[in-house]
């Protein structure tokens, strides 16, 4: 299971698909949008979203990293991606299980100031994007945003979320957020957004 | 609505680009969306189209382009001039994609120095094509200069340049390209826009996306996101006067206008730079004047085109411009180069 080469992904015209919702997700930080349902087999644990996304923008020109580390996810994107796995401080792609804790998140490039894109890309799997009964209520605030957007994520854990505004603290360093739930839901934060974490009540 | 619709030529991939070419644009794309203004290096590979005719644009229109896109290609606001045929061409050679000249109905419009006069919505893309993307290099000639000044936010000599314009000139002498602060954060040239446009960068409902081949760099400018041009508290940005002023084809007053030079009478016209929005009004008026009169006062002395011709081919549409509209066109060149001299 999960470890075959998928021959059911369009390479050109469901990555293209892809790729616009990715985009207008990314220009419009809280606004969430729905990936089609894609058949393909990914290895436990890695939903078929996440793998959707890493199709449309790994290469052999990309590094990535898995967090936690599964060796099973590394070969199977390795093998359908062409893209190499690297050190968590050095890979451009971060896919991550965003329900377990990761300390290792800080350590995460956020690019140099010369360099700002060479900040990482998270590529984020939660319980639930969008939605009632959600434990981590978001207010995202800046570029792409008339105002403010209230965000709700289920399953994220709050350390991760903290590492991840450590991170942003110093626009234009940072990384980029891509998260999404294994139905298909998607939504992004750049770290342009300003991302205020609201207590539970 | 669509010229040469599911016309697709075998011999390339869709829309060109090889996917390991589309996909690097992709990433960079996204990166420049999550840092707005901020120049993002691409690497550009070579194109049947020459570096400096649009190559920056055109690649990002291939990197996003998809089968059920409406596609729009103008230069200088104008549908029918030989770059935006060559582009919308080659791009519907390789797609099979839909066209239109109607700014309403295209999700994706790629532009050579204007923006539609009609306000955009936020499903739809304009990506601009653009000669310079470094809005220092009036002041610094170095790349590795101007990237550590970016870096450090260090704009500095760009307002003493601003400065000195007015100090020796009265006036800021930069037309088109006028820099602009995105986000308040990164300087940005907004490609060869007139000033007209360059509010339209500000809190806009659609996403701008500037590619620029030769150069090698991609940018964006989010939607809700600020864009202001450089101005000072005492001396104000302000864009073009159009005032006592209207176009000679569909009267309008409150667009950007070219000039034209009538050799016979002496005189200057006025007419639209946004041919699909001149289009549109004259259409309106004429259906108007039908109501009431016949439209026999009409500045040309002729019928405007049907609502077909919105449609209509390429070669059958330029046929219907006004005959002064060449030498609008080497006018209009001409003004704008004359602006960018640096």
């Amino acid at each position: 299971m999960g470890t075959n080469l998928e021959s059911n992904f369009d390479q050109v015209f469901t990555s293209q698909q892809i790729y616009r919702l990715l985009l207008d997700a990314m220009a419009r930080p809280g606004k969430i949008v729905t990936l089609a349902r894609l058949e393909i087999d990914p290895p436990e644990g890695l939903s078929w979203s996440i793998a959707g996304l890493a199709f449309t923008l790994l290469d052999q020109e990309t590094t990535f990293a898995a967090l936690p580390d599964h060796e099973s996810w590394g070969h199977y994107l390795c093998l359908n991606t062409g893209s190499r796995q690297a050190a968590v401080s050095e890979a451009e792609f971060i896919i991550i299980d965003g329900r377990v804790d990761l300390p290792e998140l800080l350590v995460v490039n956020r690019g140099d100031l010369l360099f700002p894109d060479r900040g990482a890309t998270l590529m984020v799997m939660v319980s639930s994007v969008g939605g009632d009964g959600a434990d981590n209520r978001l207010t995202l605030q800046g570029p792409g945003i008339p105002g403010q957007v209230s965000l709700t994520l289920g399953g994220l854990c709050p350390g991760n979320l903290e590492r991840v505004q450590t991170l942003n603290r110093e626009f234009p360093l940072g990384v980029d957020l891509m998260i999404s739930d294994n139905r298909g839901a998607l939504v992004c934060i750049p770290r342009s957004s300003a991302i205020t974490a609201e207590v539970n009540g | 609505m669509g010229v040469n619709q599911n016309r697709k030529h075998r011999g390339y991939n869709f829309a060109f680009l090889d996917e390991n070419t589309k996909r690097e644009i992709r990433r960079k794309l996204l990166k420049a969306v999550a840092i707005p203004g901020y120049q993002v290096p691409f690497a550009s590979p070579e194109l049947p189209i020459a570096r400096g005719w649009g190559t920056g644009g055109l690649q990002i229109t291939m990197a996003i382009i998809g089968p059920g896109d409406v596609l729009k290609v103008i230069d200088q606001g104008c549908d029918g001039s030989v770059n935006a045929v060559n582009i919308r061409k080659l791009l519907v050679k390789t797609t099979g994609v839909a066209t239109t000249f109607d700014t309403n109905a295209a999700s994706i419009i790629q532009t050579r120095h204007r923006i539609p006069e009609e306000a955009m919505r936020q499903d739809q893309i304009l990506v601009l094509q653009v000669p310079i993307p470094e809005p220092l290099r009036y002041v610094e000639a170095s790349e590795a200069k101007t990237r550590e000044m970016h870096g450090e936010m260090d704009y500095s000599r760009m307002w003493v340049y601003l400065y000195e314009n007015i100090v020796q000139y009265g006036e800021i002498t930069i037309g088109a390209r006028y820099p602009s602060l995105v986000n308040r954060r990164y300087l940005i040239d907004p490609s060869p826009i007139p000033r007209w446009d360059v509010p339209k960068l500000n809190q806009a409902e659609t996403l701008y996306l500037f590619g620029a081949g030769r150069e090698k760099r991609i940018y964006a400018v989010p939607p809700h996101t600020l864009a202001e041009p450089l101005e000072f508290e005492d001396f104000r940005f302000r864009v073009e006067d159009f005032t006592g002023r209207s176009c000679i084809r569909c009267g309008a007053t409150d667009t950007y206008m070219n000039e034209m030079y009538d050799s016979s009478s002496g005189r200057k016209l006025f007419v639209c730079s946004d041919s699909g929005y001149c289009d549109r009004r004259r259409e309106q008026s004429v259906t108007q004047n039908l109501a009431c009169a016949e439209p026999t006062g009409h500045p040309l002395g002729r019928v405007p085109p049907k609502a077909e011709a919105l449609v209509a081919p390429i070669q059958e549409r330029s046929r219907s411009y006004p005959t002064a509209s060449k030498e609008a066109g080497a006018l209009e060149q001409v003004v704008i180069e004359g602006k960018e001299a640096r």
